[in-house]
């Protein structure tokens, strides 16, 4: 009766021990989490390592479906799918130049600024374009589709086209309208070699007067890059300074880079998921603000990457894309803290 | 489901093994003989109607740790050494002889203080220090424990299962940020200052199962425990942002998690010396995994982590109410996981507050 008392518990010990080993084995699985160790990762895409047709990217943006668009100064327009690039040149589309300086990824389309005018591709694979005859060159700087679907698209000495879905209308020949953007409660605003001005309704003349220039708080009258930010904040770069600006409902603030350099130009600027701000620079590589400290990533601290860098995007997953001078296209996976 | 249908077989398990097996214990009625009972003739689970109170204090010195290759790093190179308090109280008590309910909490307080950074450019110079402390009361664990309804001889198992209810304050408070030695525009000190908390903030579950072998005066104890979450949770990020004022604005994003599944393995050999003095060698295997944390939008998988300890101890009858325990930690291997030094000492106070 003993015996099979120490039997039974014995069978009991170990029926229970296995099944906690076997609750221990049940272990959620979870497929799409990422790896830790794919965080904080510059990649390289080149034409010595990649398909893509060129190292110099003037642009580069993400589509509504997640690709990502570079435009290759001199060599076209090239799409990233599934690991390879895939490019659009003179020769094999109706592209206007391979001269490609900025791109805007739309509803149902991909507006493509080039040297000698626009050049729209729908996603059917057909190709527009747009060039204004009147004008000698019509050098497209920046492009903007508004909220409300009208095409904005600033150029090189000519001013900005306005295009309502119909007609393309002209405005502000003589000055350089080197970006555009739209921001949270609708404004637009235009950067130029004059000021930044604000669209109230009524297009813009030469006889207008800025909203903020040298005058009244900006570093520079000459304006590179414009970027309204998550918190409100509309930020400036400018061509040669050493310092960003942004306008928030306190007015305009600058912002030191403490880049080590008495002038830099800001390309390009960008807000990460994580709420910081970047901004490509020409000459002092990427700066990343963290809302205290501007960080910088230059080639001595970050062999990835170039010191001149002329745009910089966020894809669908987070990664910044950054497109350089001679090092093609870098992605960048955020750290983890 | 699975999980829950496990919990339940342990349960219902219990519930038929206990009458099936029960018998009548013949422990010793006499609480003075009960309550300085030697280790290595002790049940694993408290006598019937004998209440325990715990309190213990463990002193960590944080000088390496382990990194993802499992190399050992010195922290105290790179000046981020830290101290590590940790205080818990714990409440057993014994319903029968081989049934024992307790509850647990403790507090924890911790600060790591970055090295000195210093951001300059031609004309500017800002330097950074970061203090990041973690500190406050820890979630309160329920538990039960039960053990074979025998005499404890040589031989005795046990299995426990719990949870800990997400009673603490687990959200990290704002940061309390300053700005010093302001002499230009660009030239300051920012002194960051993350105030972080204790606890898990979801309900996790405990559960475990305890073996005990004695012969003469050695005895040798395993026990195993596993810990996994009921569910994902929510917490938030702070993040901050430098007026020109030199004041700080705060904002907070929310980011999802799951914690990691922990398993913990004890081994030790014990000595009893004499009746009121025991020495014992444990070893300590933890490790966890199978969590995940989102960043900034993405799921990341939580570094798997594991630390195997060698934890010298010994323990002493006061009086025949009270009872001290000390113990050593000496880090050994692990991956991704801080490898501190630590001691830890527990001061045990029972009675059987029914028994006269």
């Amino acid at each position: 009766m003993k015996k099979t008392r120490w039997v039974n518990y014995l069978f009991i010990t170990a029926a229970i021990f296995f099944l906690l080993l076997s609750i221990t084995a049940c272990e959620r699985t979870e497929y799409d989490l990422l790896d830790p160790e794919s965080a904080g990762i510059w990649k390289q895409y080149s034409t010595t390592n990649s398909t893509l047709p060129g190292n110099t990217i003037y642009d580069i943006d993400v589509d509504q479906s997640g690709n990502l668009w570079a435009t290759c100064y001199g060599k076209g327009v090239a799409i990233f799918q599934s690991g390879t690039w895939t490019t659009y040149n003179t020769s094999n589309s109706y592209i206007l130049s391979n001269y490609t300086t900025v791109l805007e990824p739309v509803t149902a389309s991909l507006l493509i600024g080039t040297e000698y005018g626009l050049s729209i591709r729908l996603t059917s694979g057909t190709w527009q374009y747009y060039s204004d005859a009147s004008v000698e060159y019509m050098i497209v700087n920046s492009i903007k589709c508004d909220s409300h679907g009208n095409y904005w698209i600033g150029t090189e000495d000519e001013g900005y086209y306005f295009y309502n879905g119909t007609y393309f209308y002209h405005y502000l020949s003589g000055y350089d309208v080197n970006t555009i953007a739209e921001d949270k409660s609708g404004n637009i605003w235009l950067g130029t070699d004059h000021g930044l001005y604000k669209y109230n309704g009524t297009h813009l003349t030469t006889s207008a007067t800025p909203v903020l220039n040298t005058s009244n708080g900006l570093t520079s009258n000459s304006i590179s890059t414009l970027y309204p930010d998550s918190k409100g904040r509309l930020w400036i770069g400018y061509y040669v300074s050493k310092t960003a600006s942004w306008v928030d409902n306190n007015g305009v603030n600058q912002l030191n880079l403490m880049d080590g350099k008495e002038i830099t130009t800001i390309w390009d600027i960008q807000e990460d998921k994580k709420g910081d701000i970047w901004f490509a620079t020409g000459g002092s590589g990427l700066i990343r603000y963290d809302g205290v400290i501007p960080h910088s990533y230059k080639e001595y601290n970050t062999p990835s990457i170039d010191d001149y860098i002329y745009s910089i995007c966020l894809d669908l997953g987070g990664n910044l894309w950054i497109g350089t001078r001679t090092k093609g296209v870098i992605k960048y996976t955020l750290p983890l803290e | 489901m699975k999980k829950e249908l496990s919990i339940f077989t342990i349960i219902l398990s219990l519930a038929i093994i206990t009458p099936l097996n029960g018998q009548t214990n013949s422990q010793p009625g006499d609480k003075f003989t009960l309550l300085t009972m030697p280790y290595n003739q002790r049940q694993l689970t408290l006598y019937r109607g004998q209440l325990q109170a715990n309190a213990g204090y463990k002193f960590a010195v944080r000088s390496r740790n382990y990194d993802k290759n499992g190399d050992l790093l010195v922290l105290k190179d790179e000046g981020t050494a830290s101290v590590f308090h940790y205080y818990f109280l714990q409440v057993r008590y014994g319903i029968t002889n081989f049934l024992e309910l307790s509850a647990e909490t403790n507090y924890l307080k911790h600060g790591v203080r970055s090295l000195t950074t210093e951001y300059y450019s031609l004309t500017d110079n800002i330097t950074v220090n970061t203090l990041s402390t973690k500190k406050g009361v820890g979630d309160l664990l329920i538990m039960g424990s039960a053990r074979l309804p025998i005499t404890f001889k040589w031989f005795d198992f046990g299995i426990k299962g719990g949870m800990f209810i997400p009673t603490s304050k687990y959200e990290p408070f704002k940061p309390t940020h300053s700005v010093t030695s302001v002499t230009a525009v660009n030239t300051f000190t920012v002194n960051y200052h993350f105030n972080n908390t204790n606890g898990f903030g979801v309900p996790v579950y405990v559960l475990g199962a305890v073996a005990k072998l004695s012969y003469s005066k050695l005895s040798l104890e395993t026990d195993f425990s596993f810990k996994t979450p009921s569910k994902e949770g929510e917490n938030v990020r702070w993040d901050e942002t430098l007026t020109a004022s030199k004041t700080f604005t705060y904002s907070n994003k929310t980011y999802k998690y799951l914690l990691n599944n922990d398993i913990e393995f004890n081994a030790s050999l014990h000595f009893q010396a004499t009746g009121w003095f025991n020495i014992q060698l444990n070893s300590n295997y933890y490790s966890s995994k199978g969590g995940w944390t989102e960043y900034w939008g993405a799921k990341y998988k939580n570094p798997e982590e594991y630390l195997f300890s060698l934890e010298p101890a010994f323990e002493i009858q006061i009086s025949p109410a009270l009872r001290i325990y000390e113990l050593a930690g000496f880090p050994i291997f692990g991956k991704n996981k801080d490898a501190p030094f630590y001691l830890f000492m527990t001061l045990s106070y029972s009675i059987f507050p029914f028994l006269k």
